[in-house]
């Protein structure tokens, strides 16, 4: 799942660049784009706007617009969940400062407009939550070694400093500045 | 299996339809692009000898779709006349070739704005900082840039428009207002606040506040009220044209986790004062401060009368039907939202989320959905160039559709046999076209369905007024897109039966 979260940049996403550049040629390539990324926009979606039908309207202009602009996605000027994620957050932004969903790319392509049922929204109401814990497990994993460790010594097993301290052969005031840096990278990577 | 099954196949075919029919269209483009930068070469020779162009000319900035080449169609072709540059030139805080505007008009009736920087009498962007790889030419922009369904405005009865701009952050190249209708790569590598996520922080030396719009004819005075500046600009024209140049605010390269939503520290606010003395702000988020458009007609004129619309309409089956355009909508059965009491009827509930003006945002809110609640048979849609069972419908129209905020239009209520999948009301897509009085009307509408079943069927005229993209600025209804108006107005009380002006009604029975 990790090539689903969009905000971490440790390792380029080789499967989603590879559909992007034979999309080019090949409907069938932007459609598994499509299901590659399909939740982790959902979900991006979803927790901006708190709606699942927002989610998914907001969502099927984003890949509409990706569509439209994927002959223009070069892989050395970034990767391909960036690319996306950009266009989703230019999509979101727009959205807010017309109070309305844009729709242009799905008129320009000749979308028909999007149904959904009970089903679908219950479970990309669920997404946002999902994402979460994806975000912050894979989040926390990025972090450096000495960090994750402090950080799931302390935080996850609640264990004493001094404890920690001693198992890794530093001093508290360490184990306390680790654990302290490493939660204000979490923060940062995961508060929008 | 994904989520949204639907919107997987729709890009399906999508992709399939640009691979078939787009890349001819690009690749001509791109060689007149070629054959234009050639010219603009030759051009820049002699410009260059008489000591005019600043900068060496580069390539044009190329839209992301094709307009289409009959002015008649869809957004319409760009006016000549519209073409030019207004007069207003505001100077860079950095200094260099001064800001322009411009005020594009399409043969359809829409009204796009297009500003950026101003070299040898062309609009354009520098090619600084991250845009065209800071190659130090001048980019102009092409008019269809600037035009596209979500930016541009729609003219008054007087050809006039009211399209405010709040003050944003946008680079110092010039490239982000050229307009909607470019692709992402062609906009901006670093990260403006609330927009482009590139991971890279544009330097805020590279960043300028810049206000743009119109504010109609009755506008006076704009006093701009920023932490270092404090000025009052006059609107220029007829159309209260206004493009204000502002150093950026401090901070203003925090990208794009920055103020979504929000007012960002020092963002300038802009006072209108109207010559009958009232005034708003830009930007603000309190409605009784928005800018409303004095002096400008909302609509582009009274309807006409059912006794002028009124039509014989013909009406034909097709089993296999060929060419049939998707509809506007196909919804089930509709349940009327009553207040206070939940909508958790029994049995399997469909949500449309891009259902005309219900389909709204509000940056700090979070509200459930409100509105008509439908039924929809889940089935897959069938559009895919395949033959389908349809309705030819054609009709001489009595009355014109003069531009994209008119147009005729075909509801179908669907009374099938029990038990089948069918939807119970089905909205073709309006015209897309001008259409003059007296001109041959045809809709080719897919019935979304192989079961028997009877159709009571009516085509009305409908229009719309405001800006083209308006959303909840106005919620007045009439006001938007054509086909936000229609799917609206149809379901609102007893609109299927009743919206827009009734050219005829019709009945037919399918095997």
């Amino acid at each position: 799942m990790s090539n689903m979260i969009s905000s971490e940049r440790e390792e380029p996403d080789v499967v989603a660049e590879e559909l992007l550049g034979a999309a080019r040629t090949n409907p069938q390539a932007f459609a598994a784009f499509y299901r590659h990324f399909e939740r982790a926009l959902l979900g991006f979606f979803m927790r901006a706007t708190g709606r699942p039908e927002l989610a998914a309207d907001l969502a099927a202009e984003t890949f509409a617009r990706a569509l439209e602009s994927v002959a223009s996605f070069e892989r050395d000027r970034g990767r391909a969940d960036q690319w996306l994620f950009g266009i989703a957050r230019n999509v979101l932004a727009s959205s807010y400062r017309a109070s309305r969903v844009e729709a242009g790319a799905r008129r320009r392509l000749g979308l028909p407009r999007l149904v959904i049922d009970d089903h679908a929204v219950e479970t990309i109401a669920r997404l946002a939550h999902e994402h979460e814990h994806e975000h912050a497990t894979l989040a926390l994993a990025a972090l450096p070694e000495e960090q994750r460790s402090a950080i799931d010594a302390r935080v996850l097993q609640e264990r004493d400093y001094a404890d920690i301290a001693g198992e890794l052969s530093c001093s508290e005031a360490v184990v306390r500045q680790r654990v302290s840096r490493g939660l204000r990278t979490l923060r940062e990577r995961l508060v929008r | 299996m994904s989520i949204l099954p639907q919107l997987e196949r729709d890009l399906l075919r999508a992709a399939d339809r640009r691979l078939s029919t787009g890349r001819p269209a690009r690749t001509w483009r791109s060689r007149r692009s070629v054959a234009l930068a050639l010219v603009l070469a030759a051009v820049a020779l002699v410009g260059a000898g008489g000591g005019e162009l600043l900068l060496a000319p580069g390539k044009t900035v190329q839209p992301a779709f094709v307009l289409p080449a009959n002015p008649a169609v869809g957004l319409g072709q760009p006016r000549a006349a519209s073409l030019a540059l207004l007069p207003l030139r505001p100077a860079d805080p950095a200094g260099g070739p001064p800001w322009g505007m411009r005020v594009i008009q399409t043969t359809r009736g829409l009204v796009c704005i297009q500003a950026g920087r101003v070299v040898d009498g062309r609009l354009g962007a520098l090619g600084i900082g991250y845009a065209f790889k800071g190659d130090g030419r001048f980019h102009p922009f092409a008019p269809a840039d600037a035009i596209s369904v979500d930016a541009c405005a729609t003219v008054d009865r007087n050809d006039r428009a009211f399209q405010p701009g709040a003050p944003t952050v946008v680079t110092a190249d010039g490239l982000p207002l050229a307009g909607e209708n470019l692709y992402p790569y062609q906009r901006v590598h670093c990260d403006l606040p609330d927009q482009e996520d590139w991971g890279v922080r544009c330097p805020q030396a590279d960043l300028r506040e810049v206000a743009v719009g119109l504010l109609g004819p009755d506008a006076a005075s704009i006093r701009v009220n920023a932490p270092a500046a404090k000025l009052v600009v006059t609107p220029y024209g007829p159309d209260g044209a206004y493009l204000i140049v502002l150093p950026a605010p401090p901070h203003a390269n925090t990208g794009h986790y920055g103020f979504l939503g929000r007012k960002a520290p020092g963002t300038p606010t802009l006072t209108v004062t109207y010559r009958n003395g009232s005034t708003c702000e830009l930007p603000t988020n309190e409605p009784r401060q928005q800018c409303s458009p004095e002096g400008i007609e909302r609509s582009s004129g009274p309807p006409p009368s059912a006794a002028q619309v009124k039509s014989a309409v013909h009406v034909r089956y097709q089993a296999r039907m060929v060419g049939a355009t998707p509809p506007l909508s196909a919804t089930g059965p509709e349940e009327q939202a009553i207040p206070g009491v939940p909508k958790s009827a029994p049995g399997k509930r469909a949500h449309s989320p891009g259902r005309g003006r219900g389909r709204t945002l509000h940056p700090g809110k979070r509200k459930p959905s409100a509105g008509v609640v439908v039924r929809v048979p889940v089935r897959p849609l069938r559009h895919d160039g395949q033959p389908v069972p349809g309705l030819l419908v054609t009709f001489t129209a009595r009355v014109g559709a003069p531009n994209i905020s008119s147009g005729y239009d075909v509801v179908l209520e669907v009374h099938a046999a029990h038990g089948c999948a069918a939807p119970s009301m089905i909205v073709a897509q309006p015209t897309q076209s001008t259409i003059a009085a007296g001109q041959h009307v045809r809709f080719k509408i897919p019935l979304e369905s192989n079961c028997r079943a009877s159709y009571l069927g009516r085509v009305f005229y409908a229009s719309s007024s405001g800006r083209y993209s308006e959303g909840m600025q106005s919620d007045r209804a009439g006001e938007g897109p054509l086909y936000e108006v229609i799917n609206a107005g149809l379901l609102r009380g007893r609109g299927v039966s009743t919206f827009g002006v009734t050219v005829a009604r019709f009945h037919i029975s399918v095997p």
